[in-house]
């Protein structure tokens, strides 16, 4: 059988699932926004300003966007209309954020466009579609590999032995990306944006187009069941009717966006939830011992530590939000990280609880740009967390090791910088 | 009498079913309530399954 998760011990990775690097690279070293975003909550849910400016941080989104007038929305309620309303407040900000990386993609396009085109790859990402196709073709083996590894001895580092390469395995093999091919792709997408290094940025490119249009290529003769042959045999319908197959340079795109956007996201957060679990030793004992309350522990980390804690939208017209007048053309940041602690919503809602009632929240966004592959995150992340429960007993922090902190190198991409454990070997009882 | 409850919501993404309104585009003509939509709809946005959908209080 062939091997289905990625190598991340090779040198090839370089800044990739790397936190330090991350922060030296941006200079940031925040490690828990939430203090400063639990005191911006007891002012106006809509404050004029950037986030990271009204919490006294440096510039960052601001920074990309400076001639532009900054929002930012808080409540639970306001984030919830903003989210609803793309027609006020669309997605014309990702033409400055990931455009010049990535291409035209789902996350700059708009109204029927966006429809369109996110229609060809819905499909794939429906809850049945990830509780079958993904995980019995994709998730459990790479989980089996991973602990193969883990169980090999009687400590681990989860957030780079299982986190890290969980996510990024499962989407870029599913796709038809090898394994071999994974890591250097992935790092490819990373270079591309390196403004300072041309010379970088040039050879990223051609690494890109060697292996997805060699990969499309390949498909396009001989297709196999992954997501890249599904896509080159997909309809993209049209807006006056009809439809026709996507482009090399659409599928290459898409391939580029969902493999970038599955890999980071999941890794921290399924870190954030196995970091919550063992700081609170009986909500991990509760969930041991009743695995229904899997999904509403996932659900309850996803809602207490987002890691993506702000989302950003551009106001399309000039509108009025909670009151607050904005002018066409302004950024307005939606603090989902606030959102979802809304004392109005929730009970006790700073603390971690996985008996809650599961109840809407804003992780993965909402709205016509809702998280694609959200679906495919928590299977991969229960598949995952079931394998800790199962195959690491007596599980606790690694007392030799400094106790993790959440880190990141920007305001978005939070999660533990590590997860150093020890546990019982099967055999050592 | 109660009104019959006619919007509910998804918990993954927010998209809001009204009843009056039913999802002609997926097969769910307006007019149609909850309890008769087939067991096999999903989100017209995010594809959660229908239970994944809370009531939204009227």
């Amino acid at each position: 059988m062939k091997k289905q998760t990625v190598d991340l011990t090779s040198d090839e990775r370089g800044v990739l699932f790397n936190t330090d690097e991350e922060i030296a690279s941006t200079g940031w070293s925040l490690g828990d926004p939430y203090p400063m975003i639990l005191e911006l909550m007891k002012g106006p849910p809509v404050q004029k300003g950037a986030l990271e400016e009204l919490m006294g941080l440096p510039p960052q989104f601001a920074r990309m966007f400076p001639d532009k007038e900054h929002y930012t929305v808080l409540s639970f309620d306001l984030v919830n209309q903003a989210f609803m309303d793309s027609e006020t407040f669309n997605n014309a900000v990702y033409d400055v954020m990931t455009k010049p990386r990535l291409g035209d993609t789902l996350l700059n396009m708009d109204g029927e466009e966006h429809t369109r085109m996110r229609n060809i790859s819905k499909p794939y990402f429906k809850p049945a579609f990830a509780q079958t196709w993904w995980n019995d073709n994709w998730i459990t083996q790479a989980v089996d590999e991973l602990f193969d590894h883990i169980t090999a001895k009687d400590h681990a580092e989860l957030h780079h032995e299982l986190c890290a390469p969980l996510p990024v395995s499962v989407v870029s093999i599913g796709f038809g990306v090898s394994a071999k091919d994974a890591i250097p792709l992935r790092k490819a997408i990373h270079d591309t944006s390196s403004h300072h290094d041309p010379e970088l940025a040039g050879k990223a490119s051609e690494t890109i187009q060697r292996i997805m249009l060699g990969l499309i290529n390949q498909r396009r003769e001989a297709p196999q069941d992954d997501l890249i042959s599904k896509f080159i045999t997909a309809d993209l319908a049209l807006e006056g009717g009809g439809s026709r197959k996507m482009t090399d340079d659409e599928i290459l795109r898409y391939c580029l966006l969902i493999i970038f956007a599955g890999g980071g996201t999941t890794w921290r957060q399924l870190g954030i939830t196995i970091m919550a679990l063992l700081d609170n030793p009986d909500q991990l004992e509760l969930l041991r011992n009743d695995r229904s309350l899997l999904r509403p522990a996932i659900q309850e980390s996803t809602r207490w530590y987002p890691t993506d804690p702000v989302f950003l939208r551009s106001v399309a017209k000039d509108t009025v939000l909670g009151g607050v007048e904005m002018k066409a053309g302004s950024v307005l940041h939606i603090c989902v990280a606030a959102a979802n602690r809304d004392r109005s919503q929730w009970e006790d809602p700073d603390r971690f609880d996985i008996t809650r009632p599961s109840k809407r929240h804003f992780a993965f966004g909402a709205g016509a740009h809702a998280c694609l592959g959200q679906h495919l995150s928590r299977q991969e992340m229960e598949v995952a967390l079931n394998a800790v429960l199962d195959r690491l007993p007596n599980l606790r922090w690694d007392p030799d090791q400094p106790h993790p902190r959440m880190a990141g190198g920007t305001l978005v991409g939070r999660g533990p910088d590590s997860l150093p454990v020890v546990y019982d070997l099967p055999n050592s009882h | 009498m109660a009104n019959k409850p006619k919007q509910w919501t998804c918990m993954y993404c927010g998209y809001v079913y009204d009843a009056d309104e039913g999802d002609p585009d997926n097969g769910v003509p307006p007019g149609t309530p909850w309890g008769d939509i087939p067991d096999d709809w999903c989100c017209p946005q995010c594809s959660a399954g229908k239970e994944d959908f809370e009531l939204i209080e009227q």
